[in-house]
């Protein structure tokens, strides 16, 4: 995985196809990469049993990670993300369809570095998708160069 | 007897939980202060028990005291008796001995006088006696004096006589036994007072701590319940909104996409498919609020409630300047409730005002409180669409609305949250309009939750 790219977490096919539409209609064109629940990702990101970026060419810029997921809910993801030296500081931002307070907060304890939620409409949904992929691809100054 | 004395209790439990603080509807709670009443009712019980048992030990006090002081004054009246019969007279002189008889006649209680000679042969006997009753009788000797009478103490040691005087003790004895049938009666009435207060307080105690366990388990079901409740609330906050997107999203991508291969009647529909979703998406967030302000704690916090009506006034004008609206807000209204749920109510109150003065070209909005039979109502009024009276019933139910969406949008879930507020605060919420000439909405807010 090369610099400045995505790893999308999310089990929704439908979601997934509008995200990857958005960053496209928006000119985002950064290499992303999709897993569909929490244990693919962890499995992607720190090793087990499918081979790890840590041995390849280095982690995403951002991670976009939904809550609920199968396997390993998101939120587990993130506390073992953030419990492992070698993605503690990751950025991380959640995307999800939950404005529960209790997400909210729960995240931003587990060291989300964002929470962003899902809109039903598509223009608000694209614009936010927008906004993620510039702020966080391009404008975001990331702990290691 | 139940009625009365249950309501008692009952109102006792509860000044006794609202002055400790201790919650009812916890099993635990409930046993600990159920254990602290039963041991008052014992100690109740123990100290009538003592009061009465020391009642009738000093009523046997009472009967020695007074039997040893009758005791005494018999023996000061026969020495007295047996002076006066050696001194000035003697036993031959009938005269003499007869005006001794005679003055002591008098003292009360005593019923018997008998002087004897030294041969123990009676000279004088003064009775009184009558068959039957108790006497108590003190003997005591005449002893001649050496010196002729000068020296009352020096005596010697043969006896010129006895005297003897007998006083009636009935009377005393039945003095001190209705004294000591009082003092045992009394006892026996505290200690059965004791004994029904104490079986009451048992039986209540049973009754109640059974009634307090089922209303505590009842409110462990309700707490399960509402879990579930929450579990299923999240559940539609994720996956409800998600095929909503799907079809908001893709409908638009086709919109995009065809546009050009799409007539003015596929675009249409297309763009109802579109608001249809997004509408839902609407309903969803206002059942998901409805259902998050039935839920959860309610905090209890003192706040400016005129200050909160004032920010949302302000986000509301924020939101569209361009309106000709002014806000009249009565600031100072102090109120203790939960911040973020009269956020809430306020944002739909100000907000329904606000929406339903839209169409009138200027508009007056009111915010502010009266006091009225002893309590503070706090009110919104604008001079907006109003609504008929007659329809006010279906105000505050879930989903039911008094205008279609072509004259305002609405979901119709906004008033039902309200009241679901206020009523959680305590209080009621009832409104008053006439068509076109405006709307008041009138709540309370409890002094108790």
């Amino acid at each position: 995985m090369n610099r400045r790219s995505i790893l999308l977490v999310e089990d929704n096919p439908d979601d997934e196809e509008l995200i990857l539409m958005s960053l496209r209609k928006n000119g985002i064109a950064n290499e992303v990469e999709v897993v569909r629940d929490g244990q693919e990702a962890l499995d992607r990101l720190l090793g087990g049993r499918a081979p790890s970026v840590a041995e390849g060419d280095g982690f995403p810029t951002l991670i976009l990670l939904d809550l609920k997921l199968p396997k390993v809910d998101g939120l587990e993801v993130l506390k073992r993300l953030r419990g492992d030296p070698r993605t503690r500081l990751q950025p991380v931002v959640i995307l999800t369809s939950s404005d529960e307070e209790r997400d909210r907060v729960g995240s931003y304890a587990s060291g989300a570095n964002s929470y962003v939620c899902k809109p039903v409409d598509f223009a608000a949904f694209a614009e936010a998708v927008k906004q993620l992929g510039l702020y966080w691809l391009i404008l975001n100054k990331p702990p290691k160069a | 007897m139940r009625g009365p004395w249950r309501q008692f209790t009952d109102s006792v439990d509860a000044a006794l939980s609202r002055l400790l603080r201790y919650d009812l509807s916890r099993t635990d709670v409930v046993k600990w202060v159920y254990f602290a009443r039963q041991l008052l009712a014992v100690m109740l019980i123990t100290i009538v028990s003592v009061v009465g048992l020391s009642a009738y030990l000093s009523t046997r006090q009472a009967a020695v005291l007074l039997k040893d002081s009758l005791r005494r004054e018999a023996l000061a009246i026969a020495g007295a008796a047996a002076r006066a019969a050696f001194v000035p007279l003697t036993l031959e002189d009938d005269r003499a001995l007869a005006e001794l008889v005679d003055s002591y006649r008098t003292v009360p209680r005593l019923d018997l006088l008998r002087v004897e000679g030294p041969d123990g042969r009676p000279r004088r006997v003064l009775s009184r006696e009558s068959g039957g009753a108790r006497r108590l009788i003190v003997r005591v000797p005449i002893l001649p004096l050496a010196d002729g009478g000068s020296n009352p103490g020096a005596a010697t040691a043969r006896p010129a006589g006895w005297v003897e005087v007998g006083m009636r003790t009935d009377r005393i004895d039945a003095r001190v036994r209705d004294i000591a049938l009082t003092d045992l009666a009394l006892s026996a009435w505290l200690a059965a007072a004791a004994f029904l207060v104490g079986a009451l307080m048992v039986r209540h105690l049973v009754e109640r701590t059974r009634d307090l366990v089922g209303e505590a388990r009842l409110a462990a079901e309700v707490k399960r319940v509402n879990a579930e409740l929450e579990t299923f609330a999240y559940s539609v906050a994720h996956d409800l909104r998600a095929p909503l997107r799907a079809v908001d999203g893709f409908s638009k991508a086709v919109l995009d996409k065809y546009r050009d291969r799409l007539d003015a009647e596929g675009r249409d529909w297309l763009d109802r498919i579109r608001g249809g979703s997004v509408r839902m998406g609407v309903l969803i967030d206002d059942l998901l609020i409805l259902s998050r302000v039935s839920r959860g704690e309610l905090r209890r916090e003192e706040f400016d409630l005129g200050r909160l009506a004032r920010a949302v006034a302000d986000g509301l004008r924020r939101a569209a300047p361009a309106r000709d609206a002014q806000f009249t807000v009565q600031e100072g209204l102090r109120v203790v409730g939960d911040p973020g749920l009269l956020r809430a109510a306020l944002e739909n109150l100000l907000g329904n005002a606000w929406k339903y003065t839209s169409r009138h070209p200027c508009a007056r909005i009111e915010f502010g409180a009266r006091r009225e039979a002893g309590r503070t109502v706090y009110f919104v009024r604008d001079d907006g669409a109003g609504f008929d009276m007659a329809h006010a019933g279906k105000l505050f139910q879930p989903f039911s609305r008094l205008h279609s969406r072509g004259e305002f949008d609405g979901t119709g879930i906004g008033l039902a949250t309200v009241q679901r507020i206020v009523e959680r605060h305590g209080g009621r919420i009832w409104a008053e309009a006439a068509v076109e000439k405006g709307a008041a909405f009138f709540f309370t807010l409890g002094g108790t939750p």
